[in-house]
């Protein structure tokens, strides 16, 4: 049975999926990136097939996409992860057509378009703020896990307000507002509203129209994405996978179009 | 997309009614202070309400509106019988005085539309009142290509939003004879524009009377520079601000004419009686760059920690002449001159040595201690000529703070940055030398 | 193939050896950065037009001390090499209020690096302040009379004539010039264009940095030997080019690898270089005058509805299938125009991307991939 493979290979993780000639996830992987996309890739990919119980050579087509997608040899192409993440989004989620990514150092607002497609796109990878890199950083100065913002933020009273443009600055307002007393709750609550409106400014200039939806690590924070639907005006729908897997299961649905446009030809 | 943008009554009725109310309570506020200091400014947002509210008579009966930018003032405009007038960045300039954050849902949506963060507020604002559909309704609008690459943009794009034409006028380079050929021809095509636009005719008797008025107020507008000039400085260095917008909105009007004749009295009672906006002055700055919309106050804090007054701003600093009302001719031709001497349009549209000879100017004229230059992030001729002034400053001898911030949007610069910036100059180059 | 490595070769630094060679027998070089300063009234003075680059500097220290972090890094660059005396093969330069920026770096080139030697009377300069309304009378005339004081300047300065005739032979080249790249462009409306877009900007490029005589040559050489030629035996969609001043053609072929060949553009070291012809039946310097002033316009000109037109026209006749815009960070007329072209494009349809860059190359990881996924979304 030939199987279809996605590998997205982003700054922070790298992550593997694959799907059945039925179109059923049969297993995904995320693991920590290394410094080297292609060792990074075949980490991930060897503990996808080993979870699914797979090998290599059922994988049919294999579509590579993130920031290291050039460099994964064993692909068969590489698309970009616009792309992936709007195709995955969709997948998951017929009626969606504006798709938000956070991801670990570059955040985007995707347009989708009824048939799939990419009607616009807004990318801001030239800072940190929006990002799960600010996020991580941020939590370091606040000691506290990433995985404890949300509860963190959900308890805060008032939102602190961090009004620096760029998050290295914001980091020595952070620390003006924990001297000062402020909790690290409404603290927490402040950076997330922060970055919701870096957000929606992105989404704003892309348009937003329902049904939106999350993507990439940050969306399991439900602190953030509740300030984020808040300032939208607009409910974010949650997608039944984990959201960070979406670009690598667009990655493998493209996968398996491919394939597919391939045999009929 | 073209043409897309309308009037919306509803969205302009509530905005401007926000604004009344905004200015009542402001006014209210500032009477109850009862700092002389508030006077000059009081005055002018009570005229600022009568202009709101003729705006708003004007919408009533359907006249024709003619939208100017900031450096058309007025005054010609009022030459065409049952026509009114609305400057296009006013918003721009009062809803930043009114709340720090009012202009930025505007900024926003310019930038939300696609115009990229660097372009001035000014154009921000005024694409993003247009985009956001708050703006008062349109036959033509008028801008000179000045004083900036900002300006020429957005009122192209201008051009592409609204359902009206815009007129552009050819701004010389230069400062000469030649210049005002060209700009006088341009002034000359607009009039014959609105004419035609808007269906009427130059009523030159009418102009006249209104070129009058408007000539009044730059005499009393130059001599109130000249007593800025004494120590103690009279008036507070918020002033010029105030005075400067009164008049791109209604130069030419009785009621600003009344204004500036009640600001220079007022001048004059206080040098007789050897009073100054500061008590005790300690120090005379200069601050030659657009002041910070949202926090003009900051001449009051300089004035209240300091005991430093800014005796002259660039808003405030009376560049412009007459017009010679004997024949259309002359006034268009007059005009014209005056419209490339008001400031910005005579310092930021030609060479260096534009701003730098008035900034010199000011700096030798005004016996300033020391120098703030606002380093407006979005202005690129102004950022490209930092290098010039300080070594103007240095060569006289003058401190220099170059502080960092957005003209009318709080944000990238906070109103706590732009102050710590400044006390830390005064503190560090001004006062242990004083 | 060596009739487009000579164009590639020769525009690699800030000058090279046709200039060298030029100084060597005593040729005099004037530098400048628009095209308002036409180049035929240079060469009618017996001097070799430099339009200036920066591709080799790489930091801008030196310009700092005037301009800043919020100026555009074309300027900047421009102002730091100046300062360092690389452009030393220059015997003057004339500025043009090009736009904002462009006016500062005239005025530091003016005020400060080449102020002493200007004084000396060992470097010329001059200033071409070009009005901004086309197709009227008075705005013309102001253009006209700024033309003539820069002739009767340069005159001056170097004991020439520029007489009629040497002003007619001049246009001759520069039309022949413009003629051969419009030729060139025309065979990019093939579907196997035999030149990509970065091949074609290299050669644009060199026009403005070699005596006319060996580059119409050079390119006569090159449309000879293109017969049967393909640049890109596969390539996804076709792309117009737009946006802020571009020089460097490996921008170009970061988007070209992507699989979006750029068909014709409408940039300033581009198409809008050479697309409108002086008329030669009219008085010399009435003809250029009106050329440069009604010429396919950049932002700095209201003129907006032409250029939406001509776009237009330029993606039909080309048969493109989006429009690729890029804008230097911090370029107000371009972030203008962005907006301006983005509504027409939305009108009509066509797929459109703009990308931020700086002068210099960097950041291809992110322009990559952006251009993918345009290329993507058109598929």
């Amino acid at each position: 049975m030939a199987i279809f493979a996605g590998v997205d290979i982003g700054s922070t993780t790298g992550k593997a999926l694959l799907l059945d000639e039925e179109g059923k996830v049969i297993g995904f992987h995320i693991t920590e990136a290394t410094p080297k996309p292609e060792r990074t890739a075949r980490i991930c990919l060897d503990a996808v097939l080993e979870k699914a119980k797979a090998k290599e050579k059922d994988i049919a087509y294999m579509v590579g996409t993130g920031y290291g997608r050039v460099k994964i040899p064993f692909a068969s192409e590489n698309i970009s992860e616009i792309t992936c993440h709007a195709t995955g989004a969709k997948w998951l989620c017929p009626t969606v057509r504006t798709v938000v990514d956070i991801g670990g150092q570059d955040c985007k607002v995707i347009g989708v378009r009824e048939d799939g497609k990419v009607r616009e796109f807004v990318m801001n990878d030239k800072c940190a703020a929006g990002t799960g890199r600010f996020l991580e950083s941020q939590a370091r100065v606040l000691g506290v896990k990433i995985e404890d913002l949300s509860e963190l933020s959900k308890r805060a009273e008032t939102p602190a307000l961090i009004s620096a443009q760029c998050s290295v600055f914001a980091e020595s307002e952070i620390i003006t507002q924990l001297n000062e007393g402020n909790s690290v709750e409404n603290v927490v609550a402040g950076i997330h509203v922060a970055i919701a409106s870096r957000l929606i400014s992105l989404l704003k200039r892309v348009g937003i129209q329902e049904d939106l939806t999350v993507t990439g690590g940050c969306a399991k924070n439900d602190g953030l994405i509740r300030i984020l639907q808040e300032k939208a005006g607009v409910r974010v729908v949650h997608l039944r996978e984990d959201p960070q897997i979406v670009g690598a299961l667009g990655a493998a649905v493209l996968a398996q179009e491919k394939w597919r446009k391939k045999m009929a030809a | 997309m073209a043409g897309a943008i309308s009037f919306n009554p509803e969205k302009f009725q509530t905005v401007f009614n926000d604004n009344l109310a905004a200015i009542q309570n402001m006014v209210e506020a500032m009477q109850a202070i009862g700092d002389p200091r508030e006077a000059g400014p009081i005055e002018v947002m009570k005229a600022v309400d009568v202009y709101i509210r003729d705006l708003f008579s004007a919408v009533e009966q359907g006249k024709k509106i003619i939208w100017h930018e900031f450096l058309f003032f007025p005054e010609i405009f009022h030459g065409f019988p049952n026509v009114h007038t609305w400057m296009t960045e006013t918003l721009c300039g009062f809803l930043p005085v009114l709340d720090p954050e009012g202009l930025t849902p505007y900024v926003d949506a310019a930038e939300n539309a696609g115009l990229p963060p660097d372009v001035c507020p000014a154009d921000k604002g005024m694409l993003g009142c247009v985009l956001e559909e708050i703006m008062p309704p349109v036959a033509i609008a008028c801008a000179p290509t000045s004083p900036c690459d900002s300006a020429i943009t957005a009122y192209q794009i201008l051009g592409k939003l609204i359902d009206a034409p815009v007129f552009q006028a050819d701004m010389p380079y230069w400062q000469d004879d030649r210049g005002i050929e060209l700009y006088q021809h341009h002034i000359w095509k607009m009039i014959r524009t609105i004419e035609e636009v808007c269906k009427t005719r130059m009523d030159w008797d009418k102009c006249r009377e209104h070129i009058k008025l408007a000539n009044e107020s730059v005499e009393l507008f130059i001599e109130e520079n000249e007593m800025r000039k004494l120590s103690p400085c009279p008036h507070p260095g918020k002033l010029g601000f105030y005075q400067f917008l009164l008049l791109t909105v209604a130069s030419g009007t009785p009621y600003a004419r009344d204004v500036c004749k009640a600001i220079l009295e007022d001048s004059k009672k206080l040098a007789s009686q050897g009073k100054g906006a500061v008590a005790d002055e300690k120090i005379r700055l200069l601050m030659y760059n657009p002041d910070p919309f949202y926090d003009v106050g900051i001449h009051d804090w300089l004035e209240d920690e300091f005991g430093a007054v800014t005796a002259l701003t660039f808003f405030g600093h009376a560049t412009m002449g007459l017009i010679d009302t004997k024949t259309p001719e002359t006034i268009v031709r007059d005009y014209a001159w005056k419209m490339m001497n008001i400031c910005m349009a005579r310092q930021y549209r030609g060479p260096h040595e534009f701003f730098m000879d008035d900034f010199i100017h000011a700096m030798e004229n005004w016996n300033v201690d020391a120098v703030i230059v606002p380093a407006l992030i979005q202005c690129k001729h102004g950022q490209a000529t930092h290098g010039f002034i300080r070594e103007a400053c240095k060569e006289r001898g003058k401190p220099l703070c170059l502080v960092e911030f957005d003209p009318m949007d709080p944000r990238p610069a906070s109103i706590e940055t732009i102050h710590n910036t400044v006390a830390e100059f005064l503190e560090t180059q001004v006062l242990p030398y004083k | 193939m060596k009739e487009l490595a000579f164009f590639q070769d020769v525009i690699q630094k800030s000058s090279n050896d046709f200039v060298r060679q030029w100084k060597e027998q005593g040729g005099k070089v004037i530098g400048y950065l628009c095209p308002n300063v036409p180049e035929e009234m240079i060469l009618a003075a017996g001097m070799l037009p430099y339009r200036l680059r920066a591709p080799e500097s790489r930091d801008t220290s030196e310009a700092d001390r005037y301009t800043t972090y919020l100026n555009c890094t074309y300027c900047r660059h421009l102002v730091d090499e100046a300062l360092r005396g690389r452009y030393d093969f220059l015997d003057g330069f004339v500025g043009t209020n090009g736009c904002d920026q462009m006016r500062r770096v005239s005025d530091i080139f003016r005020a400060v690096a080449y102020k002493e030697a200007a004084e000396q009377k060992k470097f010329f300069l001059e200033y071409v302040a070009a009005p901004r309304v086309p197709f009227d009378e008075r705005s013309l005339s102001y253009y006209k009379a700024e033309l003539a004081r820069l002739k009767k300047n340069l005159e001056a300065h170097f004991g020439v004539t520029i007489s009629g005739d040497k002003l007619r032979h001049a246009i001759r080249l520069s039309n022949e010039s413009r003629r051969l790249l419009k030729n060139l462009y025309d065979l990019r409306k093939s579907d196997k264009p035999p030149v990509s877009g970065a091949e074609a900007l290299s050669i644009t490029v060199a026009s403005t940095a070699l005596p006319k005589e060996v580059f119409n040559q050079s390119l006569k050489a090159l449309l000879g030997a293109l017969d049967g030629r393909v640049a890109v035996p596969q390539y996804r969609k076709r792309l117009f080019l737009y946006g802020s001043e571009l020089d460097d053609p490996q921008w170009v072929k970061v988007v070209e690898d992507q699989g979006g060949l750029v068909v014709a553009d409408g940039i300033c070291f581009g198409a809008r270089l050479f697309w409108d012809l002086v008329d030669e039946s009219l008085d010399p310097m009435e003809a250029i005058a009106i050329r440069y002033h009604e010429r396919w316009s950049c932002p700095r000109m209201v003129d907006q509805d032409r250029r939406k037109q001509r776009i237009q026209e330029i993606v039909r006749d080309w048969k493109a299938d989006g429009i690729i815009g890029e804008r230097i960070i911090m370029c107000q007329l371009w972030g203008g125009e962005r907006v301006m072209t983005s509504l027409d494009a939305k009108e009509r349809g066509i797929p459109t991307l703009w990308v931020e860059r700086e002068y210099l190359p960097g950041g291809t990881g992110q322009l990559k991939t952006r251009v993918q996924a345009f290329l993507e979304s058109m598929e």
